[in-house]
């Protein structure tokens, strides 16, 4: 079933939400980077891996929810 | 419009959240067997909390007119120790003759490890013997995708289980194809924080479709909400959907699924 908004509708909905969204995320790294440890808090597998996630949302290529899940992801938790 | 919730921990919650749900029409809840936020010391504990969500829980959300049901299983976050899971198991079938007790649930896997997949693989057993419904918990976070990969695996590949009879819970947008794929339910929770937003589990309707597809908020000892759910329908109405696909998803959905084990009383409208 398709979405019965169209996407100027969709965008007006919701521009003000992704805006927020991504500078509360960019206040973040901010934050993290300003703060003392950083340049070794900067490795962190889980720092790397929202870093790589960012990336999703800059190309045009559909799904990028689920691509940024699998880019979260773990191999084996188990191991 | 009348709601079910179909996963929410209402010992960990307070009467005000029984209140809550029953001004937003919430008819009937559902109350899967998890962690309590802590390792219990005992599987004589495991008998105590059986018998809470089975019997008094019921009690408390009859006093707003909300018919309470439950799932009993020994949690994957407690599963690690197989000798101490084997004995909750032993006295799970007692309960499951009791009128409100739908099924085995939430059975599932934490961290993947082979202790956990065996007391999976043995409650999936144990769920066949007795014809009961199984609610499978799919692991948190980055965890996700490599465990329900794993059970998905296992049960497609049984030959003695109806995909039918099967829900996948705690499902997002990478989990939830690999699932719907297979022919089995899948329900995704609405968190706060550490799962899906309303905006998204939309999205995932207006994908997927309301076929085998239900929604849940989840509500336990941490930041959770109720309301959350009722936050979700409303996102479907604002995003234009027609009535009839809000019902299916929050009332006939759970109807249809719960219902094949006998006990759920509420019927689908259509």
């Amino acid at each position: 079933m398709n979405s019965p908004k169209s996407a100027p509708e969709l965008l007006d909905m919701f521009y003000l939400h992704m805006r927020s969204a991504l500078l509360e995320t960019a206040a973040a790294f901010d934050r993290i980077q300003a703060a003392e440890g950083a340049d070794a808090i900067w490795r962190d597998r889980r720092m790397e891996k929202l870093r790589q996630a960012a990336s999703c949302i800059q190309n045009d290529e559909p799904e990028r929810a689920r691509r940024i899940l699998e880019s979260l992801s773990l191999e084996d938790p188990s191991a | 419009m009348k709601i079910i919730e179909p996963h929410v921990h209402m010992i960990a919650r307070t009467v005000q959240d029984y209140e809550r749900m029953a001004r937003m029409h919430t008819v009937a809840i559902c109350e899967p067997a998890f962690w309590a936020g802590y390792d219990r010391t005992s599987p004589a504990a495991f008998h105590d909390y059986f018998t809470h969500i089975s019997e008094f829980e019921p009690t408390r959300a009859a006093q707003f007119l909300i018919q309470h049901y439950c799932w009993v299983c020994i949690n994957p976050k407690e599963a690690e120790d197989v000798g101490f899971s084997r004995e909750v198991i032993s006295f799970i079938p007692e309960f499951l003759s009791k009128p409100t007790v739908l099924g085995l649930g939430e059975i599932g896997l934490h961290k993947s490890t082979a202790n956990e997949m065996t007391i999976f693989e043995e409650q999936v057993e144990l769920a066949l013997k007795y014809d009961q419904l199984i609610w499978i918990h799919t692991p948190h976070l980055d965890d996700k995708l490599y465990g329900t990969r794993k059970m998905l695996e296992y049960l497609s590949g049984h030959g003695g289980v109806n995909p039918d009879r099967v829900m996948f819970d705690h499902m997002e947008e990478h989990t939830l194809p690999l699932v719907l794929d297979k022919g089995f339910w899948g329900a995704m929770t609405v968190y706060p924080v550490t799962k899906n937003s309303p905006h998204r589990v939309i999205d995932a309707i207006e994908r997927f479709g309301t076929g085998k597809l239900i929604v849940d908020a989840s509500g336990d000892w941490g930041p959770s909400d109720p309301a959350t759910l009722h936050d979700t329908l409303f996102e479907m109405r604002r995003r234009g959907h027609a009535e009839s696909d809000v019902e299916d998803i929050f009332y006939n959905n759970p109807c249809r699924f719960l219902g094949q084990g006998g006990k759920f009383k509420l019927k689908p409208t259509r």
